[in-house]
């Protein structure tokens, strides 16, 4: 059987992701992600997060973006993600409400 | 291989500035790019106009395409014309761009070997053609929400893209045994270590990403770790109160439904959701009065004199 694994820490992620620690830690600064743990060497990153810091970087390399930007787009694509299955869970809701 | 046209896929002229091209290319990307367009075939369109831009944005790459586009049309078939002996190397380096572009591009400008393929940190090659990591690889696992209760094992099937130094190689194709582990929510990524692309060289595999997508069920809807039920219940179960069977997802259990209970009235099961990491979720019943499709004789006759006799009006807030 195949092990899983769910969590990295800041040494893990910035291994994983090619990048610096100082990096991961602009990021967290401005609010990309938010890890648990109070200080870098306590941080527990899932892997959401972890895939959160690739868009960032997508958009970054790929938009030209800086750092202020891309913290809001991720925040409205994000809150796009939740609207639209919120939405879709409503009207799954509703169809069950209308149906004989 | 199809001849591409790079001016008119970002919508600019043969003779535009560097300027009108970085505008459009920019204006095109933030449009289709795969992270913030919702248009279907976005990633295609992405990667047609980064390729289109990473040609007309290089002024060498620009004039060696200018010279090339004489000979083909957009659509046509095309073939280098005798003698192409393909990029003549102005640059930063023979792979230069490493992204997963167009059998065109490659053959025009080089690059066979797509590299890394699109990494986290965008398109990127490796210069250490003999140490690279293997790609990351992500697919969509479907998960029924019964498989959610307890640690599941499921054989998954999938490709994994394969390079060697004269280009994209047929897909390898991996079978694995997994363990989906309890309580997993929809949209929650698995990580499995060293199971994506082999690595090039010394390098090691990438790893292989499951999402988890949890199945549409036919009876419960999924909020979070709760899950809903819309129950069906009779006029005469609605008003006197009734105890019912319900099924959740771990069998079933008998309900109490209160006298002069209304369609939409919620009633909590609790720890009757989805299994959490730390509690599972609750399970909410949402009632439903359903009349019969069609009354007896003698049902009507109750009917009506409940009508006779009841004192209920409810248009009530809708005379003004």
């Amino acid at each position: 059987m195949t092990e899983y694994s769910i969590t990295l820490n800041l040494q893990d992620l910035c291994q994983q992701l090619q990048v610096s620690e100082s990096f991961c830690i602009e990021l967290v600064e401005y609010g990309i992600v938010s890890p648990g743990g109070d200080h870098p060497s306590q941080w527990t990153f899932d892997l959401d997060m972890m895939c959160l810091i690739q868009r960032a970087l997508r958009l970054r390399s790929d938009l030209g973006m800086d750092w202020a930007d891309i913290a809001i787009v991720v925040e409205l694509i994000e809150e796009r993600e939740r609207l639209r299955a919120e939405n879709q869970a409503l009207r799954q809701r509703l169809a069950r409400f209308l149906e004989d | 291989m199809e001849f591409k046209d790079y001016y008119d896929i970002l919508g600019v002229k043969p003779d535009d500035d560097k300027q009108t091209i970085k505008k459009a290319y920019r204006r095109l990307a933030r449009k289709y790019h795969p992270d913030v367009s919702s248009e279907h075939d976005a990633e295609k369109k992405f990667k047609e106009v980064s390729e289109a831009y990473e040609v007309l944005s290089d002024d060498a790459k620009r004039v060696e395409y200018d010279q090339l586009r004489r000979y083909g049309r957009k659509g046509e078939n095309f073939t280098p014309p005798p003698g192409w002996e393909g990029f003549s190397g102005a640059g930063s380096g023979e792979h230069d761009y490493q992204g997963d572009f167009s059998e065109f591009f490659a053959n025009i400008f080089g690059g066979g070997f797509a590299g890394a393929g699109r990494s986290s940190r965008g398109f990127t090659g490796s210069e250490d053609f003999h140490s690279t990591r293997g790609q990351d690889v992500e697919i969509e696992m479907p998960v029924f929400l019964e498989d959610t209760l307890r640690d599941e094992a499921k054989t998954i099937e999938y490709r994994l893209p394969h390079y060697g130094e004269s280009g994209r190689l047929e897909d390898i194709k991996k079978t694995l045994r997994v363990k989906i582990p309890k309580g997993v929510s929809d949209g929650e990524r698995v990580r499995l270590k060293g199971q994506g692309g082999p690595g090039f060289g010394n390098g090691p595999a990438g790893d292989l990403y499951l999402k988890i997508k949890l199945v549409p069920h036919p009876l419960f809807d999924v909020a979070g770790r709760d899950l809903s039920l819309t129950l069906p219940i009779t006029p005469w179960e609605a008003a006197l109160g009734a105890n019912v069977t319900v099924p959740t997802l771990a069998g079933k259990i008998n309900l109490n439904i209160k006298p002069d209970s209304q369609t939409g009235t919620r009633l909590r099961v609790k720890g009757k959701g989805l299994p959490g990491k730390n509690a599972p979720g609750d399970l909410y019943v949402v009632l439903k009065v359903v009349m019969p499709r069609k009354s007896d004789e003698q049902a009507r006759k109750h009917w009506q004199a409940l009508a006779g006799q009841a004192d209920f009006d409810p248009r009530e807030k809708l005379e003004s």
